[in-house]
């Protein structure tokens, strides 16, 4: 123990001595580059106008559209490889379960987590956040569920494998219906602003981007589940 | 000020490299897989990194105020947006992929007893 100390404060004094050798070669300036000079000036009010107030979600679904369109491709093979290599695992957990304490704990804690996840991902075009964020707050219920009840307390509220791939496939034809509509409209693929509006009664939605985060969140946070149900264990109460 | 940013890369690198050495070394599997995510997070915090400004107090790339001279102030006084825009979907996918390793490692000890990879490879017989 004394050891493992004496080692943790000679690499402390070893990294704060290489930074105080090393320091002439980082220099910072106060200017940001051109680039994001351009997105912070045009996401609200500019000629080129992604018509958010949250630069990084305006870059995410509009500058920068193609792009996220394509990663969220990869995390949907990620999860399909997830799936596929491990489904037909047939093994049984034999437990007890926790305690009357753990679990109206984790049911509180389960609700407010749900909820955070939900505004997350619907003011992720006002706020930090957005549908990537909000869908794994949501994805850490559903595991939080697995891990404090079990697997079939999830299948036995209504949240089975076939309805999370229901709902993540809803989110993906969403996100790819939003990309698509306007190039029947004659405008560019995954284009936001003319083609969709500001504003509807006064309520400031950013065009496609609500509805890129809305379908983000559910097709993000129902493809963890999927995996969590498919790898998880059922249990059986020891007898 | 050049200093408190020398420290935070030296910290960085450091991180990575204790990250690589217990990638690289340590045999235990669930140290692997969290050294994995050690050295994406460390990743993802350099990216984030190159946003800094060095300016008295920087603000989030959020607009507050609707009108131009909020634009003003968010220009001056905002950080660099496009490696916040990155990491986001770096982040996820690093979820998914960890996601990936941890049940794969439960399996492998729900089916041979143990996460030690000598063992696993049978090199201590």
């Amino acid at each position: 123990m004394r050891a493992r100390l004496a080692g943790m404060l000679m690499l402390g004094m070893i990294i704060i001595c290489l930074a105080y050798f090393l320091r002439s070669l980082f220099t910072s300036t106060p200017e940001i580059s051109s680039l994001g000079k351009f997105y912070l000036q045009n996401s609200y009010l500019g000629e080129r106008s992604a018509g958010s107030p949250e630069v990084v979600t305006s870059i995410l679904w509009d500058y920068r559209g193609l792009d996220t369109y394509f990663e969220t491709a990869v995390l949907f093979l990620a999860i399909i490889s997830a799936v596929s290599v491990f489904r037909n695992m047939e093994h049984r957990e034999v437990g007890d379960g926790f305690t009357g304490i753990t679990k109206t704990g984790i049911k509180l804690v389960a609700f407010v987590t749900f909820v955070t996840s939900a505004s997350v991902a619907f003011h992720g075009h006002l706020t930090p956040g957005g549908g990537f964020q909000g869908g794994s707050i949501l994805a850490a219920v559903s595991l939080l569920v697995i891990a404090g009840f079990s697997k079939g307390a999830l299948e036995g509220n209504g949240i089975t494998k076939d309805r999370a791939l229901a709902i993540r496939t809803l989110g993906l034809a969403i996100i790819t219906a939003v990309a698509f509509y306007p190039l029947l409209e004659g405008f560019n693929f995954m284009q936001n602003l003319p083609v969709y509006p500001v504003r509807i009664r006064g309520l400031l939605i950013s065009g496609s981007l609500l509805l890129y985060n809305v379908a983000e969140f559910l097709a993000v946070g129902a493809g963890f589940t999927i995996i969590f149900l498919l790898l998880s264990l059922p249990e059986v109460r020891r007898e | 000020m050049s200093f408190w940013i020398s420290l935070l890369v030296v910290s960085i690198v450091v991180t990575v490299l204790i990250a690589l050495y217990g990638i690289a070394v340590r045999p235990n599997l669930v140290k692997k897989v969290i050294c994995l995510v050690m050295f994406s997070d460390m990743i993802n915090v350099a990216v984030i990194f190159i946003g800094y400004r060095n300016i008295s107090n920087p603000v989030p790339p959020v607009l507050t105020d609707y009108s131009a001279r909020g634009v003003e102030m968010l220009v001056s006084h905002a950080v660099d947006p496009l490696p916040q825009a990155f990491t986001i979907t770096a982040i996820v996918i690093g979820l998914a992929v960890t996601v990936l390793m941890s049940y794969g490692v439960i399996h492998i000890n729900r089916k041979y007893g143990t996460v030690d990879a000598r063992k696993l490879a049978r090199w201590e017989e």
